[in-house]
Parts: C-alpha cells; sequence; structure tokens
C-alpha cells in the first residue's frame, strides 16, 4: 500500500487530470494531418498511462494529517533565595513530586491552570500556541510577592524566613487562584493587552482575580454558589486578622489587621479610588470589575466557568483594548452575552445587573 | 555629611497592593546606624538620581519610591523593582529589611 500525502495530490506537476476526451483524439489520428496524427497518438499514450495510475491511485489510502494534541510543558526553577530570575531547574513536565511544596505547588497550579484554560476554552497555554510553563519559586529573602514578567511567573516565601510568631505571609504558591492569576496577566499580555494602570490596569487585575479564581473553583468543583470568592486565601498566617487578600463578592471585608491596614477595594464606582499610587490604584479599584463577575456568575448560576467565564473570556481575547475602562468592559461583556445566549438572555441580564450592581449602566448599541 | 535627616520610604503595588510608607529618622537612630545611612546617601550620589526612572509598569511587581530630606535639601527618586538604579541598590535593600511588615 503506497501513502501519500494530500500535497502530493494536487500539486500542478502531478495532476493527472485530462482536458481532451479520447474519442475526439481518435477522430485526430484518423482523419488528421501527419503532425496532428502524431501529436494526438502521443496525447493518446500519455493519457493511458495517466488512467493507469488514476486507477491505481484509488486503491491508495491517504492518511489525514492531524494536528498534536496540545500538552502541558512545565518546567520549575529554584532561585537559591535571590532575586534572579529563573534559577537551577529542578522539575521538568512529567516529573514526579520533589517534596519541595512550592515547587511542586507551581508546577501542579500551572497545570490546573492550563487545565481550564484548554478544557473549557480551547486555548493552548498562555500564547494559544503551546508556549512553555516556566516558574521560578525561593525568589529572593522575606520576599512577600508573585509576579508574571512577560515571560515567566515568579513566586516568593513570603515570611518562611522568620520565626512562626513573626509571620503574615505564607510561600505565594499556597493559593492555586494566585497561581491562576499571574498566568492570566500572561494571556492578558497575548491578547488585550490592557494597559496597566487606572481602569484598564484595574481590568487587568480583575481578569486575573476572575480566571485565577474560577482555576480554584473547578478543582473544587464548586458552583458559584458554593465558591468562596476569596483570593489568595490561605496567603495569611494566623497571625493576621483576615480571611484572603481580597473578596470578589465583598471587595473591602478580606482583612483589617493592624499592621497591613484594612482592605483598601471599593466594591462600587461611587467608591472609585483616584490615586497615583499602585500605577493609579489597579489593585484597588479591580474590586468594582471582580464584584460585577460575582454577581453576573451567581445571576446565572451554575459553574462559574461555563457561561460567565466564557463571556469574560472571549472579551478578553476578541473585544478588550489596551485603553478599555470600566464602561466599555461593561458594554462589550454585554454585547458578547447577547451573541452568545440571545438578545434579552438570562445570561445578558445577568450581565447587565452585575454591572448595575457597582454603578455602572449597560445594555446600549455603544460600538464594542 | 553630620546633618540631620529623614528618609521616607514608599512601596506600593505588588500582588497583594498592600503598601508600605515609613519614614526613617536619623534622630531615632544609634550612632552607627545613622553614619551608615549617611555614608549610603553620600555614596549613591541620590540627590543626582532623575527623579523618576521611566518605567512600563509590570503585573504585580513592587513600585517603591524614596523621600530624602537633609540640610533643607529634598530630593525623591521613584522606581519599579524592574528597574532599581545600581546605585540604588544597597539603599533599597537596607531600606525593604528596615520597614518589613512583622509581628
Amino acid at each position: 500500500m503506497i501513502h501519500l500525502t494530500t500535497q502530493t495530490m494536487i500539486a500542478p506537476c502531478n495532476c493527472i487530470l485530462c482536458i481532451t476526451p479520447p474519442y475526439m483524439l481518435e477522430k485526430i489520428l484518423k482523419h488528421g494531418t501527419q503532425k496532428q496524427k502524431r501529436r494526438a497518438l502521443k496525447a493518446l499514450t500519455m493519457s493511458a498511462q495517466f488512467r493507469g495510475r488514476r486507477q491505481a491511485l484509488i486503491n491508495i489510502t491517504f492518511p489525514v494529517r492531524r494536528t498534536p494534541q496540545p500538552v502541558k510543558h512545565r518546567l520549575v526553577y529554584h532561585a537559591g533565595f535571590k532575586e534572579i530570575i529563573r534559577g537551577r531547574l529542578v522539575r521538568k513536565e512529567g516529573e514526579g513530586p520533589s517534596g519541595d511544596p512550592a515547587i511542586d505547588e507551581a508546577y501542579d497550579g500551572a497545570g490546573h491552570t492550563w487545565d481550564l484554560y484548554y478544557d473549557v476554552f480551547g486555548r493552548n497555554s498562555v500564547d494559544n500556541k503551546g508556549m512553555h510553563l516556566l516558574s521560578t519559586v525561593h525568589y529572593g529573602q522575606g520576599y512577600d510577592n508573585a509576579f508574571w514578567d512577560g515571560e515567566q511567573m515568579v513566586y516568593g516565601d513570603g515570611d518562611e524566613d522568620l520565626p512562626e510568631p513573626e509571620r503574615l505571609f505564607r510561600r505565594f504558591t499556597i493559593a492555586v487562584d494566585i497561581i491562576g492569576h499571574e498566568l492570566t496577566h500572561g494571556i492578558t499580555q497575548f491578547e488585550a493587552k490592557l494597559a496597566y494602570y487606572g481602569q484598564s490596569g484595574a481590568l487587568n487585575e480583575s481578569f486575573s482575580d476572575v480566571f485565577g479564581s474560577l482555576v480554584k473553583q473547578r478543582i473544587l468543583n464548586h458552583t458559584a454558589s458554593e465558591a468562596d470568592w476569596l483570593i489568595g486565601q490561605d496567603i495569611f498566617t494566623s497571625n493576621v486578622n483576615g480571611q484572603a487578600i481580597r473578596s470578589m463578592k465583598s471587595p473591602g471585608t478580606a482583612y483589617d489587621d493592624p499592621l497591613l491596614g484594612k482592605d483598601p477595594q471599593p466594591g462600587h464606582m461611587k467608591d472609585y479610588v483616584n490615586t497615583v499610587s499602585d500605577n493609579g490604584g489597579v489593585h484597588f479599584n479591580s474590586g468594582i470589575p471582580n464584584r460585577a463577575f460575582y454577581i453576573c456568575a451567581n445571576e446565572i448560576g451554575g459553574y462559574a466557568w461555563k457561561k460567565a467565564g466564557r463571556i469574560w473570556y472571549k472579551a478578553l481575547r476578541d473585544r478588550l483594548k489596551a485603553d478599555t475602562d470600566f464602561q466599555e468592559a461593561a458594554d462589550i461583556t454585554f454585547r458578547i452575552a447577547g451573541e452568545e445566549y440571545g438578545t434579552g438572555s438570562k445570561e445578558q441580564n445577568a450581565v447587565k445587573k452585575g454591572w448595575a450592581e457597582v454603578g455602572i449602566s449597560t445594555g446600549t448599541d455603544k460600538k464594542s | 555629611m553630620d546633618d540631620h535627616f529623614t528618609i521616607r520610604f514608599e512601596r506600593s503595588g505588588g500582588f497583594a497592593g498592600i503598601g508600605i510608607d515609613k519614614t526613617i529618622d536619623s534622630l531615632e537612630l544609634k550612632k552607627k546606624e545613622t553614619e551608615m545611612l549617611q555614608k549610603m546617601i553620600d555614596s549613591s550620589h541620590f540627590f543626582s538620581f532623575p527623579a523618576r526612572k521611566t518605567m512600563k509598569p509590570h503585573p504585580d511587581r513592587f513600585s517603591y519610591k524614596i523621600t530624602i530630606n537633609v540640610a533643607g535639601k529634598r530630593h525623591v527618586v521613584e522606581f519599579s523593582q524592574a528597574s532599581v538604579p545600581a546605585g540604588l541598590k544597597d539603599m533599597l535593600r537596607y531600606l525593604i529589611e528596615k520597614t518589613r511588615l512583622k509581628k
């Protein structure tokens, strides 16, 4: 059995389709000039050879070339408690647990995030082209932070270098929604490119919280009503008066601690924080679109990643731009809900309600 | 330089968005620490740094602002964690440790 690619089939030099029918060539052979008879004979001979090949090709199977199934490519590095990126490779895709919680949490969390994006939204990694998922853990000493550096995730150990009674923060790999949050910054970088300042920056932050929360909800198999909607729930030690870094359900209530202060997030436009600090308050004002998503997801019901998450993902992938503000984001998500589920649908009304409850009206015919 | 000085250290941003805003007053420090800081300010040429290093904001990175008042002079320098001026790395390290939040 001969295997040929479809490319061979359609290449012009191998074309085996003829125009002049044999009966016409035979007429020329009988009644044409010598020159015409020679040419007709040549054409008939070649035609017979082609027909022979065609007959042979009928018996040949052409395997369909399939695109390889997307797979995860995770790499975890150890920074040796120095502020370096990337560090020493400590775990590769497919390798078993290392025994170091930070390494294994970074590995697993990246995998869960990849799973959400691929299984639910059909997205192949951060760039939708199978980008490797790189994580550096044990970054710095006493580094109470995690970030996306444009190419990879970086995680600090919080206060794990201090005696326990002095600690405020645990390591930043401990909360899977933090991992999902950081990876989503990467997706935003490739898609909407929301500028990291002011309202577009707050949207950048909010979309990271949304999808970080959906990663966690999916692992726990929680519906919107079962989810706690807390971001970074396990990051604080018992020395902190607080349950999480942020609350999407009730912005401003996640913590109230004598050392850390009070959760500064607003949950409504009337409390919008005008500041130059924190790139125009991107971590403050993200509370407003966070709550809009929470309300929308609960209005729709069921698993939040299925419909509300789908609307938000399509907005991030297809419609949001670098300078999109809250009003535009509301209009875009309202429009997408109508396209996906129908004008006046339960889903579209849920989007409208979510934004309305944070002080933003939508439902107009503004172009997105 | 034996003048009284203050250093205000502000940190914003980061995943948690929890800021730090602390002022170190030389009058409240031990002599050894004051001398060390004076040397650090002088050797870094802090007052010749541009006020704001052009920085593209990076998601969840820290931003820093250092304000030093000494002998009637005041200067402010701002930068991102991603673009710490080489001459200020030692000072930044000291300030981060000095103002670290802990129980």
